[in-house]
């Protein structure tokens, strides 16, 4: 599904990302691991377009996103969330939700003058914004805030702004999802749910790839498939998580004892 | 969940907002006290005998109708323009050249002057693919000037600082547009299709795209939505509507001069979205129509007027945004819990 080529990225000699290979299968969840500058996040921004690499290619199902926007990887499929929250905390949860859903219902096809025919009226406009409103209400019910549906966003706690990030994120049913520490910042409590959350509706596609980048040791075990330990941009180990998980020295080395803190806290 | 364990900034507890919950009363209210407010205003001339009201209160409906419009450049695409009142007059210099010059009846001009004022916007929204926020507003500012002088200096088409005099009575359909009870409800007209449009245009994904890119164009990018297309659609809307306001102007007002266009018009139609709360509709008519009517009633007071529209700006700035709005408007803006209106423009 997803596939990286040897991407290398360096900001003004610091290296980022030093040819780190990287594949998710359909259906797999696959984790990234590493302390603080490891390349985490540059990865991610790599993957999503929103960051040019100096070398190596993404490869989206088989066509390469070398060059293109974000807009343009959206559109190819491929959803992110961000590390730190990045809702439109003005307007409505129910708001967010349909500026996630934008692409289905305006330009995913050129249709570019959607808005023509539904502010001049026309049955079939108000019935695309009747299902638009009820897909987003089905959404907003899934992850458990329907009852917060026309609440601004600023008002929302933090743990429900990640739950409404990751419904937008997943919202066009993207086939490939990138998770940026979605748990970062949660109570345990909150964590714990919101990995329930991501079990029960992100991962719910068979067909979905999944690639989460995450501090909670512990959660990146539990619920991924494959996971890849990342220390100065480069990929220092991969495996399952049984293999990562019983090797407590490759954490305790290329993690450091963060890691194995962070283990001991989640 | 109970009320009280979470309310809305308002006060007002989350469930009653719910779309079909018992906001929809507070709604029904708020229709009802739009419909008497329109049915006065299409009633006033009947019972207004002051010509110099009538006309005070077209020129405060033709305001009410420019701040509508820009709206979206300003409140919901958030491009910091201070080129809406040059826009306006794209609009109606090409309305006056055609009618007066070229003999062009007025509902092509009229048409024309739209496209002008879109291609206007079009032009001005280049800039947005290299600069934002304030320095949007410098290059705003530039063309305002650049334009101005243009209206100024090239008399084969503008004739000049003395601009159009002895416009020909114009007329649509047979109805004539100038004349005193003619030009009001001209003017009225031109506000609630104005108003109706962008209300309508409010609630589709187009303007939501444009709130997202006004807040984060990073993340509205992320969820495939093409920024710069939509800010160049604001601006073609916003310019399409000034240009419609330019020709209506032509049509009940007798002269057209560089004078109306200068900075200070752009400037004050700016000011009005602002203190109307910048994505707020009624906000927009509330501000820019009840500043005009107060400085046309009180012209006698014109040297203070300036200090107190400056007072208004510094409660604005200080109340981020939204001054009557929050006070007002701001009941009837809320519509499924939505609001928009007490945040300050975003670089």
């Amino acid at each position: 599904m997803l596939e990286c080529r040897e991407i290398s990225k360096h900001f003004a000699g610091v290296v980022a990302l030093d040819s780190v290979d990287l594949t998710v299968g359909a259906g797999e969840i696959v984790g990234i691991i590493g302390p603080n500058g490891s390349g985490k996040s540059t990865l991610v921004n790599v993957i999503s377009g929103f960051l040019p690499p100096d070398g190596g290619e993404v490869l989206l199902g088989g066509e390469s996103l070398s060059g293109l926007s974000p807009t343009a990887v959206r559109r190819r499929g491929l959803a992110r969330t961000f590390q730190n929250l990045r809702l439109i905390e003005p307007i409505s949860v129910l708001d967010n939700l349909l500026v996630g859903l934008h692409l289905k219902y305006t330009n995913n096809n050129d249709r570019y003058w959607q808005w023509l025919p539904a502010t001049f009226g026309g049955r079939r406009a108000r019935q695309v914004d009747r299902e638009a409103r009820e897909l987003a209400h089905r959404m907003l019910e899934e992850v458990g805030l329907d009852h917060l549906a026309s609440e601004r966003v600023s008002n929302l706690p933090y743990g429900q702004k990640k739950r409404l990030e990751l419904a937008r994120a997943v919202a066009l049913e993207p086939r490939m999802l990138l998770l940026d520490e979605p748990t970062a910042g949660l109570e345990p409590t909150e964590a714990h749910e919101l990995v329930r959350l991501i079990v029960d509706v992100v991962a719910a596609s068979a067909e979905r790839g999944l690639l989460l980048i995450e501090h909670r040791l512990e959660m990146v075990l539990d619920l991924c498939d494959r996971v890849i330990v990342l220390d100065s941009g480069r990929k220092v180990a991969e495996g399952s998580s049984e293999a990562i998980a019983g090797d407590r020295d490759v954490i305790r080395v290329y993690v450091g004892d963060e890691g194995v803190s962070d283990a001991a806290e989640g | 969940m109970t009320p009280s364990i979470l309310q809305s900034r308002t006060g007002r507890a989350v469930e009653s907002a719910r779309p079909g919950g018992v906001g929809r009363r507070g709604g029904s209210r708020a229709v009802w006290a739009v419909a008497v407010l329109v049915a006065a205003c299409y009633l006033a001339p009947a019972f207004l005998t002051s010509v110099f009201q009538l006309q005070v209160l077209t020129v405060t409906f033709l305001n009410a109708a420019l701040t509508v419009g820009a709206v979206l450049a300003l409140g919901y695409a958030g491009l910091l323009t201070l080129s809406h009142g040059t826009l306006y007059g794209v609009g109606a210099y090409i309305t006056a050249s055609l009618i007066t010059d070229h003999g062009v009846p007025f509902p092509v001009a009229f048409l024309l002057a739209g496209v002008g004022g879109a291609v206007g916007g079009l032009v001005l929204g280049m800039a947005s693919k290299r600069v934002r926020g304030d320095y949007f507003a410098l290059v705003s500012l530039a063309f305002t000037i650049a334009v101005y002088e243009l209206m100024l200096h090239w008399d084969a088409v503008t004739h000049g600082a003395s601009g159009f005099f002895g416009i020909p009575v114009t007329s649509l359909f047979g109805v004539q547009l100038s004349g005193f009870s003619a030009g009001y409800y001209t003017c009225l007209v031109l506000l609630t299709l104005t108003t109706l449009f962008v209300w309508r245009f409010s609630r589709t994904f187009a303007a939501r795209a444009m709130l997202a890119v006004r807040f984060d164009d990073f993340a509205a990018e992320s969820m495939g939505i093409n920024a710069f297309f939509t800010r160049q659609l604001a601006m073609a809307l916003s310019g399409a509507l000034a240009g419609f306001a330019g020709a209506i102007l032509v049509a009940t007002a007798v002269f057209v001069a560089p004078g109306n266009f200068n900075l200070l018009a752009s400037f004050n139609i700016g000011l009005w979205v602002i203190i109307g709360g910048m994505a707020s509709i009624p906000g927009a008519i509330a501000a820019g129509g009840l500043i005009t009517l107060l400085t046309e009633e009180f012209r006698f007071l014109s040297h203070v007027s300036v200090g107190l529209l400056g007072v208004l700006v510094l409660i604005a700035v200080y109340t981020r945004g939204g001054v009557l709005s929050d006070l007002v408007a701001d009941r009837v803006a809320r519509r499924h819990g939505r609001r928009l209106t007490s945040e300050a423009p975003r670089a």
